[in-house]
């Protein structure tokens, strides 16, 4: 079912969002808390240096092996800071019918973009509905779709949704872009006659701006041919949560974020908190999105409801 | 500390359903815990291992803000009790540090001596777990109202949400029963435990946007989310603040009717959804039982009131990081 993370803000040493915290990403592959289900089905990340050559450009890792064991990454991280940094964890139903490869590691970004994305959910019977969500997409982006993921699918509607996906959005235009992208699989699935519960956590970083969408179309409607076929998922909101202050590190005994609003310039957004003890995150409520930018070097984060 | 240790429960508002003799059964099992001026009883984040009824001195209680520094939650005195949702939830973390303004006495009660007595189904552990599900409830209420204070106060456009709509789903034709033991709150429950909680409700299938009450008005029946969802919220005209969403194992409209007050929020289908709907008088005989089927339905409550109360105290902590951000931005 995935965990993901969004950073932004001051620069990070990568090794301390994905190895170092008790309950980081990559420890969440094998070890969630908030989670019944492993996420051992690839790793990828995008990250945004403006120190680096081409600072606009992001840069990416991604392998569809278990990050725990990956020594290359490790050994990236612990000598990589970056200003933003979007990450995802794979987790898929335990079947030989899922298709583990690179193609399908999360974050989606396509060439020429200003914009990632991850998921963290899974649209029900997505399969069935691509034909009535290609109208939807634009045909520069439906020709880019290469791997088989409905999370993908979400990606290139995002792009379709955009003004112009090659420049930075402006904060009203990337949240209407994925309120939009909401309505129209909604639409889809009504007129599919999909009415199970199906999980739409959305992840989405620019390297200016982060956004993490908590949402569940049909929240809590299972199926009801048997209840040996209920999934955990269809019981719970899958959770979303973020911290912001300024700077995220090791302090007083334990990872989080110090310095308070007063003094924020990071923000940080996960499927769950990168340590056992939550007291410094929030929660995202459901149907719920928050998002962030440091523009103007003030903090500006925003919780909207999604309707 | 002045008087015995009984004396002291006895003037504790927790105990106060408690006859002499469940006082001293319950005292017996009590240990005696003095803290210097500034030690922690208990710290936020650390694991609940019981919950403490404060003999002498004052404790002050405060939350952790994200970013960094402390609220003050309460300031609490003799005869009351702190850190007392170790007694509700296994495996819970403290949600607040409390520590001694002063030299401080208090009874500790220690979670496992607690599950004991209730396994035991002794009267007065029994007695002491509605009264803390009554004392979540209040405690919930006066979160939301402090909630509610600050939005109306100053109320930002993200916070509100249209009314659901939209065409809703046939109602669904499945055999509700055969689903309650999947739901996060009976799966402690027996068979027949099940059978006979089903026995006192009816089944309703309310369409999304649909309204089962009204903020201020008496509930008519508790529910429990079978499928779908509900919405507890504050309507403000034509939109809602979402305070809570009640998803499949979830109770709504409980502690009103437990406390006999009003709704503190209207509750809205936000899904087509199905729930138990209970006769509240025999929902109401349930919870004052003294058998094993009370005692299920008890620690279901509560655990339900707990995670609401979570929820609240969430909500209220975003509501002012998110005005201290707003006022930065303005500046």
């Amino acid at each position: 079912m995935c965990r993901a993370m969004i950073y932004l803000g001051r620069p990070i040493l990568i090794d301390d969002l994905l190895f170092r915290p008790d309950s980081s990403l990559i420890n969440q592959a094998y070890m969630p808390r908030m989670l019944h289900m492993l996420n051992l089905a690839g790793f990828g990340m995008m990250a945004w240096d403006k120190a680096s050559h081409d600072p606009e450009a992001p840069y990416r890792y991604s392998s569809p092996t278990l990050p725990v064991f990956d020594r290359n990454l490790k050994s990236l991280a612990r000598k990589t800071q970056a200003d933003c940094v979007l990450a995802h964890v794979r987790g898929v139903a335990y079947s030989t019918t899922v298709n583990i490869s690179d193609q399908n590691c999360h974050p989606f970004h396509f060439p020429g973009t200003k914009v990632a994305l991850a998921h963290n959910g899974d649209i029900y019977r997505i399969g069935e509905m691509k034909g009535t969500l290609r109208a939807h997409l634009k045909d520069e982006y439906a020709r880019q779709i290469a791997g088989s993921t409905d999370s993908e699918w979400l990606y290139a509607l995002l792009l379709s949704r955009l003004p112009d996906p090659r420049r930075e959005p402006a904060r009203e235009e990337l949240i209407t872009a994925v309120e939009e992208v909401i309505d129209i699989v909604r639409r889809t699935r009504r007129h599919h006659g999909v009415d199970i519960s199906s999980s739409c956590n959305l992840f989405i970083a620019t390297g200016e701006q982060i956004l993490g969408l908590r949402y569940c179309f049909d929240f809590g409607r299972f199926r009801t041919e048997s209840p040996a076929q209920v999934h955990e998922a269809n019981l719970s909101y899958l959770s979303l949560w973020f911290t912001l202050g300024r700077e995220y590190g090791f302090h007083d005994g334990e990872w989080q974020m110090v310095g308070g609003e007063a003094e924020a310039t990071s923000a940080l957004i996960a499927s769950e908190p990168l340590s056992s003890n939550t007291a410094t995150w929030l929660q995202v409520p459901e149907y719920s999105l928050v998002h962030a930018e440091t523009r103007g070097g003030r903090p500006r984060v925003q919780v909207r409801a999604v309707g | 500390m002045k008087g015995s240790i009984a004396e002291v429960v006895a003037a504790a508002p927790l105990y106060r359903d408690l006859a002499a003799d469940e006082i001293a059964e319950l005292a017996a099992g009590l240990e005696l815990r003095r803290f210097a001026a500034g030690e922690a009883l208990m710290m936020q984040g650390a694991d609940s291992d019981g919950a403490y009824v404060i003999a002498s001195g004052v404790v002050d209680v405060a939350a952790r803000l994200p970013g960094g520094g402390e609220a003050a939650i309460a300031d609490l005195g003799p005869g009351d009790m702190v850190g007392e949702m170790a007694l509700l939830m296994r495996g819970g973390r403290r949600t607040a540090t409390a520590r001694a303004r002063g030299e401080v006495e208090a009874l500790f009660t220690d979670r496992r001596y607690f599950e004991a007595a209730l396994h035991l189904l002794r009267p007065a552990s029994l007695k002491v777990l509605r009264r803390l599900g009554l004392t979540i409830a209040e405690r919930l209420r006066a979160v939301r109202a402090r909630s509610r204070a600050l939005v109306n106060a100053a109320p930002d456009d993200g916070l509100f949400r249209p009314l659901p709509g939209g065409e809703a789903h046939p109602p669904a034709d499945f055999k509700v029963r055969a689903f309650l033991p999947i739901l996060p709150c009976l799966r402690d429950f027996s068979a027949a435990e099940i059978d006979a909680l089903a026995a006192a409700a009816r089944i309703e299938q309310p369409p999304r946007g649909v309204a089962l009450g009204e903020e201020g008005e008496a509930v008519d029946a508790p529910r429990l989310v079978v499928r779908g969802a509900l919405l507890l919220g504050q309507r403000h005209g034509e939109r809602l603040c979402q305070l809570d969403i009640l998803g499949p194992g979830r109770f709504a409209g409980v502690a009103p009717v437990l406390e006999g007050a009003p709704a503190g929020a209207a509750v809205i289908a936000v899904e087509d959804s199905t729930v138990l709907a209970f006769d509240a008088a025999r929902f109401t005989a349930l919870w004052n039982g003294t058998d094993r089927l009370s005692l299920r339905l008890l620690e279901a409550v509560n655990a339900d009131l707990v995670l609401s109360l979570n929820t609240a105290s969430n909500h209220l902590t975003r509501l002012n990081a998110q005005a201290r951000v707003r006022d930065l931005a303005r500046a």
